[in-house]
């Protein structure tokens, strides 16, 4: 199918998810490389569903398991004629899967299906035909590029040789059709017959465009009509019997002309045909009537093999749409070495997880990316860190990972143990603002309940909002989600802020499913029993001083106190990381050595 | 200038006019002939208008058709496949739908008509003659289209367009005027992309090298006298996407010539204009032309008599 069928990025994220997780933790950038080639996969895909399910999502692992066993075990060749029929396979003229929920199951198909059922829709129509052999064209191939186990794992297999032999019969290649002779048994002959009227008539008009060129120096050939002058039209219709510019024929050699005028200097010209072709036509016209009338007989009788074979369609289409989901995924697993994850850990552990998008980035501006270890028992964590110092990309980090590993792809760390959530929600900046952004839509529209829950809300009543939202109905001691806030409470005082964040995470941690994780700069929380307190590692304060001499650029130093900063999460209490870093990105950035010396002293003293 | 089989065979050639019954479709017919006469089997595609004179309605008998030869190439829709009589053999189906129904690409398997149904997107269009070449269905491919869905011809290598008018008396100054603004949009100078990258940085990089004044302003979308008046005064280059972008008439498009450069970021081969004269003698045309560099890209009625 072409560019514009493919996954556009547009559809928002569905099932486990808010799309405001998806987008804050950047999924669509790996998301758009995953490539199921199948319309059926491209439109799964479209769905973007994450699951809440752990059996769906381990079967989904295993399937992308079988997958790339194939792929180890087949020959380059093999894997490229895959992808190929893969690609070429079409859309069945049927309207919806009978399995349905999961990511690999047969979506509904949006401008190719029909509005009813395969069996009740009536007759196929000839492009529909075309699209049902088309299928079973490729989609035998496939089947022979497939070994044994990969077949019985997705339920690969083919039952309708007869239906598919018959639809060969029409085409002069496995990917074309047409209504054969072999379809109707009158069609053959019927259709040898019109080919002789052709024949015939074409040497008809043959000899006459000859007799134009010989008799009047006229030449028609390739040209429905010639325009001539007035003088020339007027000496054409004289050497013809009669001013209607029908002539007299003589052995079928004479042309007769129909002349009308152009303009006030030139006449149109046409050859007109003589009786013998008018004839000819007229028998020509009542056989291609019959072809018709056969054809629909043919097509009706095709369309009922069709129909009778409807449910092993759907089976075929069901099979194909789960391989080719477990195809992309296990290419994907392969192209950036991605992993399994395991979903049964009391913990979220995640080993060297690579953010991809952050490290895309990171090697695009010519930086140093550090992949992220992370272990946390706990139902919550609370990460610490100067600005610049990474803890919404470690947020980010965690979700992306989280993510990833309920919509069924592998993900790419050196390993990942987690739970199932039956949400996951961010709550910070950027979902306030959509969701501000969606009253603002809504006193534009009609909404006007809406529009009274919104009104006169602040920054600070859309954060609490989304904040309400997330935990969901029955309160955050019962909240089974994972939730990332980014920076919670940065709307209020630092004194208020601080109340409500202990709080809030006093609560959480007594959630028996959830799994929470906070980034934030208020470092004046209560310790609470049953919380990780983490920080990020920060600046490598030692090497940045030495490095970076505050004359240099702007942009080199900032550039240089980028490229030292280490992406670490460790222990509040490690000692590794004593200090305040943003005191010395302030005098790195050039900040009166007085201020900076001054600001060192009160912070010790705060500490 | 000559219309000539060289000029066809192995390329994407879109026929376009200013408006419904120019003679596009007579044009096709007419450069159909001269691939046959090559033993060249084209593809034919309409794009724009749905239904030209006399077509109007689903299902009019008088819509127009034409006749294929066995081996050649056309998009319809499934209903008038059914009822061709050149035993259509479908070789893909189109993405989307029209008013028409689904769209596919057929082969004739014998001499017989058809009824070209153009796709509703460009894209489509673009699609579908992508794929007739890609798979070898047909090299040479005929398009008969409205001026405002060529867009899609700037992707082709070595795709180009043929500009159809009809002229009488009463419309010859208006006609010239239409010419003439054709002539001077295709003569728009061609940015050559410095980058991948579309940013104003890499535009103006691109105007420098290509000796364009600056400052420049790339406008996307539409070049109106609306938008035109929103473009600082201090611009000395506009930059459009291609031609079909602007929707300036003659004078305006003078007056803007007078004292900016217009440039567009992707040009269209032009093959030349095709001309209908009815009423009217060369002489007369040549002499209210007065611009040899145009006439030079003149084909003149193509239907006249071809005497043997």
């Amino acid at each position: 199918m072409p560019e514009f069928d493919r996954v556009s990025g547009g559809a928002p994220a569905s099932g486990a998810v808010t799309e405001d997780a998806w987008t804050f933790a950047r999924v669509e950038a790996l998301w758009s490389r995953f490539a199921p080639m199948t319309p059926y996969g491209k439109e799964a895909k479209e769905r973007r569903l994450v699951l809440g399910d752990r059996p769906a999502i381990e079967s989904l692992y295993d399937a992308t398991q079988v997958a790339l066993a194939l792929i180890d075990s087949a020959e380059g060749p093999t894997l490229d004629r895959l992808t190929h029929h893969l690609k070429r396979l079409p859309r069945l003229p049927i309207d919806r899967a009978t399995a349905a929920g999961g990511p690999d199951a047969l979506p509904a198909a949006k401008d190719g299906g029909r509005g009813g059922s395969i069996e009740s829709s009536g007759d196929f129509d000839l492009v529909e035909l075309f699209q049902v052999k088309k299928f079973l064209s490729n989609y035998r191939v496939i089947l022979s590029l497939i070994d044994e186990p990969t077949k019985r794992a997705f339920g690969l297999g083919f039952g309708s040789t007869e239906l598919a032999a018959r639809l060969d019969l029409g085409g002069s290649d496995p990917e074309t059709f047409f209504i054969a002779d072999a379809y109707h048994p009158s069609l053959r002959e019927i259709r040898s017959r019109i080919a002789a009227l052709d024949e015939a008539l074409a040497l008809g008009r043959g000899r006459i465009i000859d007799a134009a060129r010989r008799l009047h120096a006229l030449d028609f050939a390739g040209r429905d009509f010639l325009i001539v002058g007035n003088e020339e039209a007027l000496a054409l219709v004289a050497s013809c019997d009669d001013r209607t510019g029908v002539g007299a024929e003589e052995s079928g050699a004479r042309p007769s002309y129909v002349v009308e005028t152009y303009d006030s200097r030139s006449c149109i010209v046409r050859l007109q045909d003589d009786e013998r072709t008018l004839r000819l036509e007229q028998e020509r016209s009542l056989l291609a009537a019959r072809e018709l009338e056969a054809e629909e007989a043919a097509i009706a009788s095709l369309s009922a093999e069709v129909s009778s074979e409807s449910r092993a369609l759907r089976g075929y289409a069901d099979a194909i749409c789960a391989f080719d989901m477990a195809f992309a995924r296990a290419r994907l697993a392969r192209e950036h070495a991605l992993v399994r994850p395991g979903l049964g850990s009391e913990s979220f552990a995640l080993r060297q997880g690579r953010f991809l998008p952050c490290a895309w980035d990171c090697e695009e501006l010519g930086l140093r990316y550090t992949p992220l270890d992370l272990e946390v028992a706990e139902r919550v964590a609370v990460v610490f860190g100067s600005n610049m110092g990474g803890k919404t990309v470690a947020l980010q980090t965690a979700l992306f990972f989280q993510i990833l590993a309920q919509t069924g792809l592998f993900v790419p760390a050196a390993g990942f143990a987690t739970s199932v959530h039956p949400r996951i929600v961010y709550v910070g900046e950027s979902a306030d603002r959509r969701r501000e952004a969606r009253f603002g839509e809504d006193r534009l529209g009609e909404a006007r309940l809406r529009l009274d829950e919104g009104r006169g809300l602040s920054g600070f009543g859309f954060e609490i909002l989304g904040f309400t939202e997330a935990v969901g109905p029955s309160g955050a001691e019962f909240s089974e989600a994972f939730i990332a806030f980014d920076e919670f409470a940065r709307t209020t005082g630092s004194r208020e802020a601080e109340a409500l964040l202990s709080a809030a995470i006093e609560s959480l941690s007594r959630s028996k499913r959830g799994r929470n994780l906070f980034s934030t700069h208020f470092h004046g929380l209560r310790r609470l029993a049953g919380v990780r307190f983490l920080r990020m590692r920060g600046l490598d304060r030692p090497a940045a001083r030495e490095a970076i001499v505050t004359d240099e650029p702007l942009t080199d130093r900032i550039r240089k106190i980028n490229g030292m900063m280490r992406y670490e999460i460790i222990d509040e209490n490690d000692e590794a990381a004593a200090g305040s870093d943003a005191i010395a990105i302030a005098s790195l950035l050039g900040l009166d050595a007085m201020v900076v010396r001054r600001a060192e002293s009160i912070y010790e003293m705060g500490e | 200038m000559r219309l000539t089989s060289e000029d066809l065979l192995g390329r994407v050639t879109f026929v376009t006019g200013p408006e419904k019954a120019c003679g596009k479709t007579t044009l096709v017919k007419r450069l159909l002939a001269l691939a046959r006469a090559e033993g060249e089997r084209a593809a034919l595609l309409t794009v724009g208008f749905e239904g030209e004179p006399g077509g109007r309605t689903v299902g009019d008998s008088r819509r127009p058709t034409l006749e294929c030869l066995p081996g050649e190439i056309f998009i319809s829709a499934e209903r008038y496949l059914r009822s061709s009589s050149c035993l259509p053999e479908v070789l893909e189906v189109l993405p989307g739908s029209t008013a028409f129904g689904r769209l596919a690409i057929a082969r004739a398997r014998r001499r017989g008509r058809v009824v070209l149904v153009g796709a509703e997107r460009n894209e489509y269009a673009a699609w579908a003659v992508e794929r007739i070449r890609r798979e070898a269905w047909a090299r040479t491919v005929l398009v008969d289209g409205a001026l405002n869905r060529i867009t899609q011809a700037s992707a082709f290598r070595d795709a180009r367009f043929l500009f159809v008018l009809r002229l009488s008396p009463g419309e010859l100054e208006r006609g010239l005027r239409g010419l003439r603004r054709i002539h001077r949009l295709v003569t728009l100078p061609v940015l050559p992309a410095a980058s991948d990258e579309r940013s104003r940085t890499a535009d103006t990089e691109a105007a420098r090298r290509a000796g364009l004044p600056l400052p420049l302003a790339a406008l996307d979308g539409p070049l109106t006298a609306r938008t035109l008046s929103e473009i600082p005064d201090s611009a000395r280059t506009i930059l459009v996407e291609d031609f079909t972008k602007v929707f300036l008439d003659a004078p305006a498009l003078a007056s803007l010539a007078r004292a900016r450069v217009l440039a567009v970021r992707a040009g269209i081969e032009f093959g030349g204009f095709v001309v209908a004269l009815r009423d009217l003698s060369r002489e007369r045309f040549t002499e209210a032309l007065d611009d040899p560099s145009i006439e030079d890209l003149v084909v003149f009625n193509p239907g006249e008599a071809a005497y043997a």
